[in-house]
């Protein structure tokens, strides 16, 4: 199923990553692009919120590859 | 300016309502990415400030403006061996070496969980002693510090608002008019 790409290119390969992780995305509309979540659905589960147009583009898709690392490797 | 990386932990609003964001992008938390973990909401803050204390009470002020309440800064003060080893960029065999004794001196004792087999250590006090035989640098230690103390103040509801009072009383007396 196609879904439209985020503008923001380092935000869509952060999105990529969690898809290929097993995240999936929820479509919003206007300043909320979106809210992915984690394969695990229950309460343990993670959801991000992905902004369409963050004010630092670049650390908003460095926090979504950080959050969906820590809901890979849970554990520790 | 310097760019401040910081978490609150928040909790009010229902993370669940389709406005959830929206709240939080009105009251200019457009530098945050907002997450719902373990049932907990999470800001993670990459927020411009004058100081690393400039920029958590500035965030809590917003949080406050979108209606929800900050609980914690992360991140945290209380910090176990695997955390001390990740913040320090050591190995944890080598944190496990200092938290026994058998490498460096008078190594700080935990002071959480104790009496459990996951103790946690006061990362301030962690700080100073690696600090002092050079592992962290001082910018490190005064940002512990700073952590601590912001933890201390969301503690105490009447210090967190003194504090807000005092940095944003025009932001403040604005919301009051409206």
């Amino acid at each position: 199923m196609a879904r439209p790409t985020h503008s923001v290119t380092e935000i869509e390969a952060a999105i990529q990553r969690a898809e290929a992780a097993g995240w999936t995305v929820k479509l919003s509309r206007g300043a909320l692009w979106g809210r992915i979540y984690s394969p695990q659905h229950a309460r343990d589960g993670c959801r991000v919120s992905v902004w369409s147009t963050p004010r630092a583009p670049g650390a908003h898709a460095r926090d979504i590859m950080r959050i969906i690392g820590r809901g890979n490797d849970r554990g520790d | 300016m310097g760019l401040h990386r910081f978490a609150l932990i928040v909790s009010g609003p229902d993370h669940e309502a389709d406005d959830f964001e929206d709240r939080f992008l009105r009251a200019g938390c457009d530098d945050a990415t907002i997450s719902v973990e373990k049932g907990a909401i999470v800001l993670a803050f990459s927020r411009e400030g004058r100081s690393l204390t400039r920029a958590i009470f500035s965030a809590v002020n917003d949080v406050q403006a979108a209606g929800a309440k900050a609980l914690r800064v992360e991140p945290d003060p209380f910090v176990s061996l695997s955390e001390i080893a990740g913040r320090a960029h050591l190995s944890r065999a080598v944190v496990m070496l200092f938290a026994r004794g058998e490498r460096g001196r008078d190594f700080p004792p935990p002071v959480a969980r104790v009496t459990s087999n996951n103790p946690l250590w006061d990362w301030v006090a962690v700080a100073r002693w690696m600090y002092r035989r050079h592992d962290l640098a001082l910018k490190d230690v005064v940002a512990a510090r700073v952590m601590r103390q912001a933890n201390r103040a969301l503690a105490m509801p009447d210090v967190a608002a003194r504090i807000l009072a005092r940095r944003f009383s025009r932001s403040r007396r604005i919301d009051r008019r409206v």
